[in-house]
């Protein structure tokens, strides 16, 4: 037993490395090679302190942490700041680890290449296990708090996340900490088991067996890579035979799973009722597996017989294997009924205790329906902007599709020359003059290369204003929205929110003084529900502290969790998306994808908010429901908003006043009327030739 | 379902493969009466497989026939043997697995002090003797202070007396008065014999002209080595395995050292040979035993006539040496039990084994007057050149 | 002898080079890191073995053709079975490199489990001749190694720029879905490359099989030939080339230092890894490497 029990502390032990590695690699899918080297870290603090000074297990534990997650912001600074792509960032993580080698080898207090021997032997399958267990559960508490929810949005999609102001740097580094921290934890444990260390212990075999273990275990859980690794652990012990075949197996195991079943055991989820039969399965395999070895010897000393003794041996495994799935599959039937009834009293209770009744939401959704009835709904949409165009012009459909480089090159230099009379327009309707802008762009300047993207673009948006942006493919609009939320930095010009000076600011910086967008190509975070898209929104106000929210403790964390959820589905309801807020994103159709956009950036409470073609891919009705919405919007949440669109038909119904850029520069300004018979517009949309033939 | 039965077919069809690969597991015949088991912790594969295999064979050899006297206490003696690969981890793991599931009385091996020393712990705490082949580490046996290791046992030199040996071979035979050290930084077998020989060799007279050090697994050494042709050195001291020992040979010679090249038993392999080739020719090195030994010709030609090859020395007259003492200490302990089997191997005076007599130092576990010989690479060959009992 | 020392520095530099130089190559198109590559060179230094010295008694020139070519063979059927459903997939590139790592832990332990840890040396092709210039000794096999390295890579050169594999592989660098919207056959050309990087790895194991010894894990040395190609700019081949070079030199050179005393050699991997994080850092995309910006 004391062979299974040494069995079972190495499983401990290497599940909450690669708990560690999967709170970073599986979360910011960041890969991280240097992962033995947190491990080394953590090992040789804490048998330092016990060996030579005699501290406390515990405590020596607990500075191998701290040390690991200080050494890991030694690492990760620089490396994260520089915002190294992931390839970069392995091979950086692969030097470091070389490097904690090379410094053990050389320091006198870690003895060299001799490591240090006669540790004495304080980790017990109790100790591991409660901290596994205790690993396990923080780091579900804190993958549940709005700490855990920006990192995964990050990981997801960063730019998306700086969008909604989290900042990628601390995040990342908050990532790696927790990460490093429980390598060194883990690295303690290893010490204080086998009682010796030495650099060459944590080798790069070491972090391809934490890598093997997150990676089949799925990026995305925490109780997938645990199983795995586990697996991982006690299966080459059955084949004691076998263990140098046990790195191949590891080695073709990636390659599979990453290629045909690249989201691992469990995949985004977590241990539950669904899984059990899977797991049993694999349970069963082990078995099996375990129950061959012994009929192996057989067929190794059954001269002349081995095809029988292999058949056996086959039947043995297969029987095995089939019963235990079947058992999973029965066990996983038989709770499901309990699970149900757990959850249903759960979720009673819990509505109890939050005072949030059922008439309170009933009265919701009755003021919901009350607002929809309220605006009326739109006229019919066009397709496209282009023929909306045309057709206003003139019937004639050719040219529409003007591949002609002339005809663009033509309309380059008329969009040129009539700048200036574009210019003279803009200066005819003030709208909102008596407000003051909440916005202004002056000469703004972008190049891409030698392309000009935006040259010399300048506007106003007024208070409370829902101004239009158009212009062709190409003609810079995008960019702008870009540069204002400050994914680019600026070549020149200025750009001024609420009379601050706003250009050199970073992209979170921006969404703090209250810009918000939406993306053009939709940028959700794919693998989280439509709730938690927008509760990663929030994260603002989570106002407890990192501590707490691994504990889930003081009431007032669940209390915030709660009052940010109630919010979220405040939001959601605004869009109509309160019934799907437990799909994932990434499953929704595409127009509803389009309006959780819109919910998660209004989360960011913002002043104004930039829509880069909300309406894109909608088909005439939801466009429809689209305006209303944004009417909606406009009106309830006090927004200034910039509208860039190519359903023409979205853009004049809400928009009283409209920009047209073309190459860059700003050609027209007006209201939809004086748009729709500017003849410059017109050119500019179909090109010169083009033009003509309509004319 | 369909899918685990996919599994499962390739599961079969993989082990099926490897069935067909891997050789039968060499286990000593499974005796049916009541046998005395005997644990042997051993590299079969990996770097060091040429010195394990090799041991493996004459431990096997010394079993039978200590049983073919009537084995020990009217019991016989089994032999479980399982590969560690040289690496330590790998060596915990087999250490609890003979210890805690096969029940062995004492283990025999393993041949380095590192990996000695990772299984310290384990075989200590479980009051299990463990007799080391190879490991010449002076801490392997005796702890940083000072106090004797109760459980871990040796019967080999120990590195002090190897270093001493180098050194005054190459100060009085090779009338050197200079040398340089190229070391592995991360082989404590590597790092500490290099430290006894400058040691010895400053103390003799004798002067360091460079003292260099690379890390484990890198290949070329040339920048090292040019720094060290800058001393002109009379002695190119290189105490590593024959991987490293062969590459800097080469590298040294093509540089243009013409130093003589000397180095520890890690060299004691022939690979030394087929990799340095000629730039190998006419080093030095220490060794516990060489096949020319007078005392070992028979054992010599036994292990021929069985396995049809040579003997990789000094392994399998460590483990021959090792399983003798085993089976007397077991004698007159007239137990099994692991504190009457250390009282018993700790009293040990005189017993004749293969390579002299045996006689133990209960305070550092070390066997007191192993000789050391000095091998001279010639022709292809390991040549003997001289006998080391004492240093002075 | 601070001559020697760069001597010694470029001939390990160059070898860092050749690894780097195939590495570079499938990065340019595929962006991401293959660490099979590693994997690749012992496969053909392993060849080179088989051919020269175990089964039978090929002389160098055709033992290192063979080689090439072979491990060429080899890098194809590894792109085939390990990326190519990846790659057809537009998987995350992370994913391509968990793969490759999956391939490397798996070839290099099969060689383990299989040929043994055994180490084996490649006959030498000059035997042990060196050419003095003064005090200064160079061995033949480094200019010999040098100089077919330097033009190997110049006739790859020159099929990249000259032949129309070699301009779909440059265009599909800059954007592969353009060229496979051209009508180029990706899969043709993906597998031309990996032959190409493969070739280049199977050379680089050749060579380091005869200037060292061939063993399972000697793959590991092109975790230095990837700093190298990260220094120099990933996907970039002169990048890798300059890259490797400097990465060999900076090792020769710290090697030979000291500092108040202590002899420095035992420290070059924390010079080669420091200066890959401060050139990170002041220069994110190495010397020659390009910045790619996602589109929004």
């Amino acid at each position: 037993m004391a062979y299974l029990e040494a069995i079972l502390i190495n499983v401990a032990i290497y599940a909450i490395a690669t708990l560690g590695l999967a709170i970073f690699t599986g979360y910011t899918g960041l890969f991280s090679l240097g992962h033995a080297a947190f491990m080394a870290v953590g090992a040789y603090a804490a048998s330092i302190l016990t060996y030579f000074y005699k501290v406390p297990f515990l405590i020596a534990l607990l500075v191998g942490v701290v040390l690991s997650v200080l050494v890991s912001f030694l690492i990760g600074y620089p490396t994260l700041r520089a915002r190294l792509r992931s390839d970069y960032f392995a091979i950086a993580t692969l030097g470091f680890g070389e490097a904690v080698k090379v410094i053990l080898e050389n320091f006198d207090l870690t003895q060299g290449a001799r490591g240090l021997p006669g540790i004495q032997k304080f980790s017990t399958l109790g100790n591991a296990f409660l901290l596994l267990a205790v690993a396990v559960i923080l780091c579900r508490n804190f993958l549940r708090t709005t700490y855990g929810r920006k990192i995964i949005a990050i990981g997801q999609d960063p730019v998306a996340a700086e969008m909604i102001g989290i900042p990628l740097l601390s995040n990342q580094l908050l990532s790696l900490g927790i990460s490093a921290g429980l390598a060194g934890l883990a690295g303690g444990l290893l010490a204080h088991y086998t009682t010796f260390i030495q650099p060459s212990i944590f080798s790069m075999d070491l972090s391809s067996l934490i890598t093997a273990g997150v990676v089949c275990g799925g990026m995305g859980s925490l109780t997938g890579p645990v199983t795995a690794v586990a697996l991982f652990v006690i299966i080459p012990e059955l084949f004691r035979g076998f263990a140098l075949w046990r790195l191949v197996f590891y080695g073709m195991l990636l390659v599979i799973i990453i290629n045909w079943r690249p989201r691992g055991l469990f995949g985004y989820e977590e241990l539950n009722r669904k899984n059990l039969p899977k797991l049993f399965s694999i349970v069963g395999i082990t078995g099996g597996l375990s129950l061959f070895m012994p009929t192996y010897r057989w067929v190794i000393e059954s001269r002349g017989y081995e095809i029988f003794a292999l058949f056996v041996a086959g039947v043995t495994v297969g029987a095995v294997t089939g019963l235990f799935g079947l058992l999973g599959k029965g066990l996983s039937l038989a709770l499901a009924p309990v699970a149900e009834r757990y959850h249903s009293v759960r979720s009673r209770l819990g509505k109890r205790l939050t005072g949030l009744g059922e008439e309170n939401e009933q009265a919701l959704s009755s003021i919901k329906e009350h607002r929809f009835r309220e605006t009326a709904p739109s006229k019919k949409v066009c397709p496209s902007d282009a023929t909306f165009l045309a057709g206003k012009a003139a019937d004639s459909k050719e040219g529409l599709f003007s591949g002609d480089p002339n005809a663009e090159r033509g309309a380059r230099s008329a969009g040129q020359h009539i700048e200036s009379i574009g210019d003279a327009e803009s200066g005819g309707p003030t709208y909102y003059r008596e407000t003051s802008p909440i916005l202004e762009v002056r000469e703004l300047r972008k190049n891409f290369g030698g392309v000009v993207a935006v040259d010399g673009f300048s506007f106003y948006l007024n208070k409370g204003e829902l101004l239009g942006l158009i212009g062709p493919n190409g003609s810079g609009k995008t960019t702008v929205f870009n540069l204002i939320s400050s994914v680019y930095p600026v070549d020149g010009g200025t750009i001024l929110f609420q009379d601050k000076d706003i250009t050199e600011w970073g992209p979170t910086e921006v969404v703090g003084a209250g810009i918000a967008r939406t993306f053009q190509n939709i940028r959700l975070f794919g693998s989280m529900t439509v709730l938690e898209n927008v509760q990663a929104a929030l994260h603002r106000e989570g106002t407890y502290s990192l501590l707490e929210g691994f504990l889930q403790w003081p009431r007032s964390v669940p209390r915030v969790e709660r009052r940010l959820r109630d919010e979220s589905r405040r939001l959601l309801s605004i869009v109509g998306l309160e019934k799907e807020s437990d799909r994932r994103a990434s499953t929704l159709p595409y127009g509803l994808q389009r309006k959780l956009e819109i919910a998660r950036a209004l989360a960011l409470r913002p002043r104004l908010l930039l829509l880069d073609e909300p309406a894109a891919g909608m088909n005439p009705r939801e466009a429809s429901e689209l305006v209303e919405l944004i009417q909606r919007i406009h009106r309830d949440e006090d927004l200034s908003i910039i509208l860039i669109e190519h359903h023409m038909d979205v853009v004049m119904s809400l928009c009283p006043r409209i920009l047209v850029l073309n190459f860059g520069r700003l050609i027209a300004e007006g209201t939809p009327e004086q748009i729709q018979g500017n003849p410059l517009v017109l050119q500019a949309y179909l090109g010169e030739k083009a033009y003509a033939v309509v004319r | 379902m369909k899918r685990i039965g996919t599994i499962l077919v390739v599961a079969l069809l993989v082990l099926a493969v490897i069935g067909a690969c891997k050789p039968a597991e060499k286990k000593a015949a499974a005796a049916k009466e009541e046998t005395i088991k005997i644990g042997h912790t051993v590299a079969l594969t990996g770097p060091s497989a040429t010195w394990g295999q090799s041991e493996a064979n004459a431990l096997k050899m010394a079993i039978e026939k200590i049983n073919a006297g009537g084995g020990v206490l009217g019991k016989k003696l089994e032999v479980i043997a399982y590969d560690n690969r040289a690496d330590r981890m790998e060596a915990v793991n087999v250490a609890k697995r003979l210890i805690e599931q096969d029940k062995v009385v004492a283990i025999i091996g393993p041949a380095q002090s590192g990996v000695t020393n990772a299984i310290r712990e384990v075989n200590n705490s479980a009051r299990v003797p463990v007799i080391a082949t190879t490991a010449t580490n002076p801490k392997v046996t005796v702890n940083d202070d000072g106090s004797v290791v109760p459980y871990t046992f040796r019967v080999c030199f120990i590195d002090p007396f190897q270093g001493t040996v180098a050194a005054q071979f190459a100060l009085k035979d090779l009338k050197a008065k200079t040398a340089a050290v190229l070391y592995d930084v991360g082989d404590d077998y590597s790092q500490f014999l290099a430290k006894y020989f400058v040691e010895a060799f400053t103390k003799g007279g004798g002067k360091i002209t460079a003292n260099e050090a690379f890390r484990s697994g890198e290949l070329d050494f040339r920048a090292q080595l040019g720094k060290i042709k800058t001393g002109k050195p009379d002695v190119l001291f290189i105490p590593t395995m024959q991987k490293e020992a062969a590459l800097a040979a080469k590298q040294a010679r093509d540089l243009g050292i013409t130093a003589t090249f000397m180095g520890g038993d890690g060299w004691a392999s022939p690979d030394l040979i087929d990799l340095a080739g000629p730039a190998i020719e006419g080093a030095y090195f220490v060794n516990i035993a060489a096949l020319e030994d007078p005392a070992i010709q028979d054992f010599i030609k036994e292990y021929k006539a069985r396995y049809n090859a040579e003997p990789v020395l000094p392994n399998p007259l460590m483990a021959y040496d090792a399983a003798l003492w085993l089976a007397d200490a077991i004698k007159r302990a007239g137990s099994t039990d692991g504190e009457k089997l250390k009282a018993a191997l700790e009293s040990t005076k005189d017993l004749p084994v293969l390579t002299g007599k045996l006689t133990l130092d209960p305070a550092t576990h070390n066997p007191l007057n192993k000789p050391a010989t000095i091998q001279q690479v010639k022709d292809k060959k390991f040549i003997y050149v001289k006998t080391f009992v004492t240093t002075d | 002898m601070f001559i020697q020392t760069i001597i010694t520095g470029l001939s390990i530099g160059s070898v860092y080079a050749l690894m780097a130089v195939g590495y570079s190559l499938v990065f340019s198109v595929l962006n991401f890191s293959n660490f099979a590559h590693g994997a690749i060179i012992t496969l053909g230094a392993y060849i080179a073995w088989a051919v020269m010295v175990h089964y039978l008694q090929v002389p160098f020139f055709p033992a290192l053709l063979l080689s090439m070519g072979g491990a060429g063979i080899l890098a194809f059927l590894n792109e085939r079975i390990a990326y190519s459903t990846l790659r057809r997939r537009r998987a995350p590139s992370l994913y391509l490199m968990i793969s490759a790592m999956g391939v490397a832990i798996s070839l290099q332990n099969l060689l383990y489990a299989t040929i043994g840890a055994k180490l084996y040396a490649l006959p030498p092709v000059f035997a042990m001749d060196v050419v003095h210039i003064g005090d200064l000794t160079i061995s033949k096999m480094d200019i010999f190694a040098f100089v077919f390295s330097a033009l190997t890579i110049a006739v790859l050169h020159l099929i990249l720029i000259r032949t129309k594999v070699g301009v779909a592989i440059r265009a599909a660098a800059h954007d592969m879905e353009m060229v496979s919207v051209l009508g180029v056959n990706l899969d043709v050309l993906v597998g031309v490359l990996f032959f190409l990087a493969g070739s280049l790895g199977g050379m680089a194991g050749v060579f380091m099989g005869v200037k060292y010894m061939v063993y399972p894990s000697m793959g590991w040395i092109t975790n230095k030939a990837y700093i190298g190609a990260v220094i120099g700019g990933l996907g970039s081949l002169p990048g890798a080339i300059v890259g490797g070079l400097l990465l060999g030199l900076l090792e020769a050179l710290v090697s030979v230092s000291s500092l108040g005393g202590t002899s420095l050699s035992t420290y070059r991997d924390v010079f080669s890894f420091g200066i890959l994080v401060i050139l990170l850092i002041f220069k994110p995309t190495g010397f020659f490497g390009r910045h790619v910006e996602d589109k929004l």
